[in-house]
């Protein structure tokens, strides 16, 4: 024994306090001899937590590997000290082979972070190694290891399997029976990414497990194995009622492409389902194949508005390639129908009246909605159940073409200006309601008048509403934009009203001042508060009709104008705001918002 | 096979109820479903309001304020579960006849949630809670109103106001 080791002995157990004798034991770690081992080992029963810390660290120091029994045992990793519990892991970690895997594991668990950490971060270590050697024990120890639930580590015992090649592949296959569900789940996961061939048939399998992890991990594993015979039952799981087992399905069959098409077109023909529906359509929409296209169209005539909003996500995914597509949805018959019309409203041959129904059912024509509709409410066995579904067909082939405008919105351009034009005289709102918003995207000087002409005239006002919304952001500039904005300050509808306001507030023409400020005595709050929003972007050129103003008879008008002339900051108001304020029988809080504005022109005044 | 705890069963019900009625409403109306859908509200708050009368022996007074109406509304809300706290409420008086509304921590955010993702604009959501407001206004103080979403979950807190028509 040398002379430190024996110094240091003797510190700690005889002499000094608990600091010097933990200073003693920390420095034995670094001494290269026998007799240090069984002090340090003896000081992991010491009552004192300090010294039990310090004897840990020292064994990690001294460097041998049978300390790693005795730092295995509760005393040391259910101590009350965490810090002593840190320590000892991070010292089995360094000193233990893949043995100490189980006594890490356990570690994982602990209630401070800072150990779980700890253990997690000596486990890779750990499986690391285990991935570099061929060890048939440390391969076992590897499977036992997918009873994990920590996704890093399963990474680590995936790519730790990896290296083990096909002789993992078995094993792998059996664990995906076994009754831990975690194991099922991750064992399908690893022959995932080994890319196993032979375990698609278990896998497709363990597609109806009863737990939702392991079915979405076998999705996945197949998609990653790419085995063609896994898409039907891969569209199958389109059919699970776990969001995230469908989402993985959809993402394993976009993996294999064009070879998913028609399963799903065959899925899509007999499917019932909305969710399902709709899944099978996004999943289309992301595999891009051209051959679908047809079927996706039709199904935005769905009575589903989700299954309409899948159809239109998806068909926006193939980009311009569906404009011909969407174009032809939206030309509708305009033959002469007044035949069938005739024949349809004619009861005395009932064999030719159903025919006409069928037949403008079939042509989706709006114009026959009228004796439709009366022969459904006539009531009469057969016939009005076939005026029902024509009504029915004709009504849905309206949310095609809206869906077709939505899809053309984002995929089109210009050229599809006249298109866009011509759906503005279509029957259904919400068709013109998509035309409006296709012309705001096309952003062409082409797509103004149509725009102005329906703000005036669309016999609905959300549409008139909506156009002048759209014309805010694409007409600003416009004469006609302003004159119809002028005109629209009147119009029936407060949103159109309102939106109007909003549009004068862009242009910033100063004739529409006068307009703005009576547009401030609106009934209408939203109106007054937008044309006030308006006027502010003024400044001050609205200031001496503001000033006039505050005379108004209407107390909203002069309360909105003392309020903008505050805010506009000009001195000229300062004045005629102090006789506004004087003036008897003025409104309370009118005279709350004078005082108000008033101060705020004068505040530089008075700091001068 | 998990148990569901009754409470919770009963939200899970009312949502899905909430969310096949918004979107059979939407199946119909596409993106204007509001006319629609502030009919269910109307009902739905007066069957309500009969309910804890008829069954629980509350007095619901009638009020003459927009935001009286609403406060009101909120405190039959919480007395009865329907919200867990008044709290969650911010209502602000612009006139009497303009209210704005802050909803934080809402139930029904998850079906906004996903209407915005489809790419609706927050204008177009119908909000369940406002429109309830909405309609408790009609029923207690006699006023008809109109109302818009104006925020949407910002830091989980959605903002609208109330207007008088």
């Amino acid at each position: 024994m040398n002379t430190t080791v024996n110094q240091l002995i003797h510190i700690i157990e005889q002499g000094g306090d608990l600091g010097e004798k933990r200073e003693a034991i920390i420095a034995l770690g670094y001494e290269n001899d026998p007799a240090v081992y069984p002090i340090l080992i003896k000081h992991l029963d010491h009552p004192s937590t300090s010294l039990q810390h310090a004897a840990v660290i020292s064994l990690c120091r001294y460097g041998n590997a049978e300390a790693v029994t005795e730092l295995g045992k509760s005393k040391i990793l259910r101590s009350s000290n965490a810090n002593v519990r840190w320590a000892a892991v991070s010292t089995i970690g360094n000193l233990g082979d893949y043995r100490v895997i189980d006594t890490l594991l356990k570690a994982v668990e602990d209630d401070e972070w800072i150990v779980r950490n700890q253990a997690v971060t000596a486990l890779k270590q750990k499986i690391r190694q285990i991935a570099e050697s061929t060890d048939e024990r440390a391969f076992r120890t590897l499977l036992h290891l997918l009873a994990q639930q920590d996704r890093e580590i399963i990474e680590l015992v995936g790519d730790g399997l990896l290296a083990f090649g096909k002789r993992s592949v078995e094993p792998l296959i059996a664990a995906l029976k076994s009754s831990s569900s975690y194991v099922r789940e991750n064992a399908a996961r690893v022959l995932g990414l080994l890319k196993a061939k032979q375990a698609a048939k278990p896998l497709i399998d363990s597609l109806k497990d009863v737990n939702w992890h392991v079915r979405k991990s076998a999705v996945q594993a197949l998609g990653r194995i790419g085995d063609e015979r896994a898409v039907e039952p891969l569209v199958l799981c389109l059919r699970d009622n776990v969001d995230d087992v469908q989402q993985q399905a959809m993402k394993s069959l976009v993996d294999f492409g064009c070879v998913s098409t028609e399963p799903l077109l065959n899925a899509l023909s007999h499917e019932m389902s909305k969710f399902v529906i709709t899944m099978i359509l996004l999943t289309l929409g992301e595999i891009r194949d051209p051959a679908s296209i047809p079927h996706i169209v039709a199904f935005s005539k769905s009575s589903y508005f989700v299954v309409r909003n899948a159809a239109v996500k998806a068909l926006i995914q193939f980009g311009p390639e569906v404009i011909d597509y969407l174009t032809r949805n939206l030309s509708f018959n305009q033959s002469d129908i007044s035949i069938l019309l005739r024949d349809a409203a004619n009861g005395e041959n009932q064999q030719n009246q159903l025919r006409a129904i069928h037949a403008l059912g079939a042509l989706e024509d709006h114009r026959a909605v009228n004796v439709l509709k009366k022969l459904v409410d006539d009531g009469i066995p057969g016939i009005s159940e076939a005026a029902e579904k024509a009504l029915f067909d004709i009504g849905t082939a309206a949310w095609g073409r809206s869906c077709s405008l939505m899809v053309l919105r984002e995929v089109g351009d210009l050229s599809l200006l006249p298109c866009f034009i011509e759906e503005l005289q279509d029957d259904s709102v919400n068709v013109r309601l998509e035309a409006v918003r296709c012309l705001g995207k096309v952003d062409g000087e082409k797509s103004i008048e149509p725009l102005v002409h329906v703000a005036r005239k669309d016999p609905d006002p959300y549409i008139r509403a909506e156009a002048i919304r759209t014309l805010r952001e694409v007409g600003v500039g416009y004469p006609t934009v302003l004159e119809l904005a002028l005109d629209a300050l009147i119009d029936t509808d407060r949103n159109v009203r309102a939106e109007a306001a909003g549009l004068l507030g862009n242009f910033q023409d100063d004739r529409s001042i006068p307009s703005l400020l009576h547009a401030m005595t609106d009934s209408h709050w939203s109106v007054r508060q937008s044309a006030e929003m308006a006027l502010q972007n003024f400044a001050d050129r609205a200031v001496p009709q503001l000033i006039e103003a505050l005379n108004h008879e209407a107390w909203t008008l002069r309360l909105r104008a003392a309020r903008l002339l505050g805010a506009v900051g000009d001195k000229r108001a300062i004045e005629p705001l102090k006789t506004a304020y004087n003036k008897k029988g003025e409104n309370q809080r009118s005279l709350e918002v004078i005082e108000e504005a008033i101060l705020k022109l004068t505040e530089g005044e008075s700091e001068a | 096979m998990v148990k569901i705890d009754k409470s919770q069963a009963g939200w899970m019900a009312a949502l899905t109820w909430l969310t096949a009625m918004e979107e059979t409403a939407r199946d119909f109306h596409g993106t204007r479903p509001k006319v629609f859908l502030e009919r269910v509200y109307e009902h739905s708050v007066e069957h309500y309001l009969r309910l804890v009368g008829e069954e629980y022996g509350m007095r619901v007074e009638k009020t003459d304020s927009f935001k009286g109406a609403v406060e009101q509304y909120i405190e039959i809300g919480v007395a009865t579960g329907l919200f867990p706290d008044a709290s969650e409420f911010e209502l602000e008086e612009v006139n009497p006849f303009r209210l704005n509304v802050c909803v934080h921590n809402c139930e029904y955010l998850r079906s906004c949630q996903s209407l915005i993702d489809d790419g609706f604009a927050i204008r177009d959501l119908t909000c369940a809670r406002i429109g309830c407001f909405k309609a408790a206004i009609k029923s207690l103080a006699s006023m008809d109103c109109d109302y818009q979403v104006r925020s949407f979950n910002i830091d989980r807190v959605c903002q609208g106001y109330i207007e008088r028509v």
